[in-house]
């Protein structure tokens, strides 16, 4: 015997003394419900049927309310009747077709006006709360991230004027690297002459110093110059008259600000221009000396996302030497024009971070192993 | 669920701005591309005038053949060209060959001078960067000549776009095979690099074998039989003469290949039943014993600069290669995997050597590091054998032998990457392959 056992005959007497000891049979019967009855003639029971009636329809119609409670709860009078109601609301800027799911609401008729309260609850708690303001600081930030972007590319504010300065110097020392990468592609200076004048600077045709807008497009240099003289509104138009002035090779420069900086690319972004790219890199036909050479190739991007030709340039080599270097830069440069001929897919708001693009080709997985 | 937040968290990071490229260029980094043959486009060249209006075309495939040879490059069809080449100092339309996909051009123009000379005039353009690689240049010569001007068409148009140099304009020498293979008859046959304009330089009156450029290409070493036991003979290409090198009464000598100055020979010696390797100046004098071991030693081949000999030796009690200096001493072995190793040759660049591998019944092709590290097998068939480089070190060909009664000996060439493998059409049967310098 098991304990299962033990506790099923437990079980089973505990119900059998329930149903004998229990109330379950009784000896003694229910006692019979009783009616008390009345005897009454024949003639009396026909006056009953006969002449009182009209009397009691009037009682009935008295009754009415009962049923038009229920008629409220029917959705289908009620929006019907109803629903000019709610387009009587002004308030809420929603369509009529939201009143017809808030029929229960119809009872509610005058809720409707107290819904007229709702925004001038609203605009006190603005007054009021200074915590609404944090919240919508941070609502309004993400917003705000690309306006504020090109400022950090530059550094802090507070070094405007004097970054600006910098930024025009640094132009000019950029121009010179590019001349000397200009012998390097000495027979396609026509083409990527064109090319150059129609997308690296403005499409004005502005005055080569074509990197000035390039990291400085915004137009802080004409604010920095403002304060300075901050007597009256005509000293500001000579201050900037002055600006103007300083910038003789490049009056045209602050015509740059449209190229937008934007946010930095995401990680998918860039990616997928890196995918691209090595789609198009072609080392079959790389001799085994060029298979060991890395070459880090520089270019400048239209904002249609075609490399411009003539700005393609080898920045630096590692690994190899004289014709192998030659051939590495060569297969990387077709290697960005053939998959950029359309244009690669980048986005445009943030062209101001992909405009100048430095490529490392590492052919370590490519060799002969 | 663990897979599900790792997926979010991947597309979080993928969504996230670069916070540390905010300033600078754009930089990225390419480790990766692709493998696949060059796509160039070769219009017939243009003729000058009349006379040379066949040859233009003639060039132009043979310039073609040359370079899709090699498996680096493949030519686009003239039926896809949306533009011609009429004239050979007009702008190139770059446009229309980049709609083909066109990588590479070559124009070329071909003309006959005053003295009745073949002159041929080329330029290859990079289409997509739209400018030439590198200076047009000119050929002259005879009008039989052309097709030897279009192979050095094709090396400087391939050295151009590889970096390296051509072999197109070399010639191999081989052991021409003809017969069943109870009765098969051998003889000495040079040809060009594709495999035409083939010559025969001794008749199949006796059994010749491993023929060997001289680094000039002017000379031939080969053993033959022709007395019933193997001697060395020194054969003058142009004028098809020869003279016995060693002849050593009760010796055998074979193997001979020349050292990189042209006048170094090496070969095996077997006296007495014991064969050394040794090394003598071609005109018979200097005789120096390199090897002295009971073993078999033989197969010697030259680095480069000279200073070292890679051969094959079973002093360890198998088939396998050594690496000693070429004025001889400790021989340091450099095969070590499994199988048998022999007929090794040193690379013309100096980084590689061709050994023909037997393991498990097959015969590869393979080359590894002059140390014996980084070894790959290239090729695998019933019998595979007798590596030889092309000038600059970047296809091997080889003889491959077919199973069979009717088996019969073809040369073949394979990329040292192991692709590109092709058969070399010769009339006949073909063995012991040999590549000669660039002409």
């Amino acid at each position: 015997m098991n304990t299962g056992s033990y506790i099923s005959g437990a079980a089973h007497i505990g119900l059998i003394g329930w149903l004998l000891i229990g109330d379950v049979f009784r000896s003694d019967p229910p006692e019979p419900t009783v009616t008390d009855v009345s005897v009454i003639s024949a003639t009396e029971f026909d006056a009953m049927f006969s002449e009182n009636v009209p009397e009691i329809d009037v009682d009935l119609a008295q009754m009415a309310p009962p049923p038009d409670e229920d008629a409220l709860d029917q959705p289908v009078d009620l929006s019907e009747d109803e629903v000019p109601v709610f387009e009587a609301v002004p308030d809420p800027e929603a369509p009529e077709s939201e009143a017809q799911p808030d029929v229960s609401g119809v009872q509610l008729l005058p809720d409707a006006e107290v819904s007229l309260e709702v925004p001038t609850m609203a605009l006190p708690s603005f007054e009021t709360g200074p915590d609404i303001r944090i919240d919508d600081s941070e609502a309004p930030k993400p917003r705000d991230a690309p306006r504020v972007a090109p400022v950090p590319f530059l550094r802090p504010d507070n070094t405007d004027v004097a970054v600006s300065d910098e930024v025009t110097q640094a132009a000019a020392e950029i121009e010179a690297p590019e001349v000397v990468a200009e012998p390097e592609e000495d027979a396609a200076p026509e083409e990527a002459t064109t090319e150059i004048v129609t997308e690296a600077e403005q499409p004005a045709g502005a005055p080569t110093s074509v990197p000035v807008p390039r990291l400085r497009p915004q137009p802080s240099p004409q604010p920095a110059t403002e304060p300075q003289p901050p007597a009256a509104a005509s000293a500001l138009s000579d201050a900037l008259a002055e600006a103007l002035g300083e910038a003789t090779e490049a009056p045209e420069a602050p015509v740059a600000p449209p190229i937008p900086a934007g946010p930095p690319l995401t990680l998918a972004e860039t990616e997928s221009l890196r995918v691209a790219v090595s789609n198009c890199w072609n080392t079959g036909s790389l001799s085994t000396a060029a298979l060991r050479t890395t070459v880090v190739v520089g270019v400048q991007m239209q904002e249609t996302g075609k490399p411009v030709t003539s700005t393609i340039r080898l920045i630096s080599s590692e690994g190899g030497q004289g014709e192998a270097v030659t051939q590495a830069y060569e297969a990387a440069r077709r290697a960005i024009l053939r998959c950029g001929a359309k244009g690669y897919d980048l986005p445009k708001e943030k062209f101001g971070q992909w405009r100048e693009i430095e490529m490392t080709f590492n052919p370590e997985k490519m060799r002969i192993k | 669920m663990t897979r599900l937040i790792a997926t979010v968290l991947a597309l979080l990071v993928l969504a996230l701005p670069l916070q540390a490229q905010t300033s600078g260029p754009l930089r990225i980094e390419i480790t990766e591309g692709v493998i696949e043959p060059l796509p160039f486009a070769a219009p017939n060249f243009v003729a000058a005038n009349s006379d040379a209006a066949l040859v233009g075309q003639d060039i132009a495939r043979v310039v073609a053949d040359d370079l899709v040879g090699t498996g680096l490059f493949r030519q686009i069809k003239s039926s896809a060209f949306i533009s011609q080449i009429t004239s050979f100092t007009s702008p190139v339309e770059f446009s229309d060959w980049k709609a083909i996909n066109a990588q590479a051009l070559v124009t070329g123009q071909v003309s006959t001078d005053s003295s009745g000379r073949l002159v041929v005039q080329f330029r290859v353009y990079d289409v997509f960067a739209g400018q030439e690689l590198g200076n047009g240049l000119q050929f002259a010569g005879t009008t039989d000549g052309w097709r030897r001007m279009a192979h050095k068409v094709a090396d400087a148009v391939y050295s151009r776009i590889t970096g390296e140099s051509g072999y197109f304009d070399s010639r191999i020498v081989f052991v021409s095979e003809t017969g069943d293979k109870g009765n098969r008859k051998k003889s000495l046959a040079i040809m060009d690099s594709d495999g035409s304009n083939i010559q025969q330089l001794t008749d199949d009156s006796a059994l010749v074998l491993a023929p060997r450029f001289s680094p000039t290409g002017d000379r031939v070493l080969y053993t033959s039989y022709e007395t019933g036991f193997p001697r060395i003979y020194l054969l003058d290409v142009g004028s098809a003469r020869r003279r016995v090198l060693e002849e050593q009464p009760g010796s055998i000598s074979f193997a001979p290949r020349f050292g990189p100055d042209g006048n170094t020979v090496l070969y095996s010696l077997a006296t007495g039943g014991n064969t050394d390797l040794y090394r003598m100046n071609l005109n018979g004098t200097g005789r120096v014993r390199l090897t002295s071991s009971p073993a078999i030693d033989t197969a010697p081949s030259f680095s480069p600069d000279g200073t070292q000999i890679v051969f094959e030796s079973d002093r360890s009690g198998s088939q396998q290669l050594y690496v000693m200096p070429a004025t001889g001493g400790q021989a340091k072995r450099i095969s070590f995997g499994a199988g048998r190793y022999g007929t090794p040759v040193w690379s013309p660049r100096g980084d590689l050597i061709a050994f023909t591998k037997q393991h498990k019944g097959r015969f590869h092709i393979g080359v590894m590091r002059t140390d014996g590290s980084e070894e790959r097998l290239l090729t695998a068939s019933f019998l595979d054998e007798g590596p030889t480089w092309s000038p600059n070190g970047r296809v091997i060909m080889f003889t491959r032998e077919t199973q069979g009664t009717l088996g019969a000996s073809s040369l073949y060439s394979v990329d040292i990457t192991g692709r590109n493998l092709r058969r070399i059409r010769t009339p006949f049967g073909g063995s012991d392959p040999a590549w000669g310098p660039l002409q």
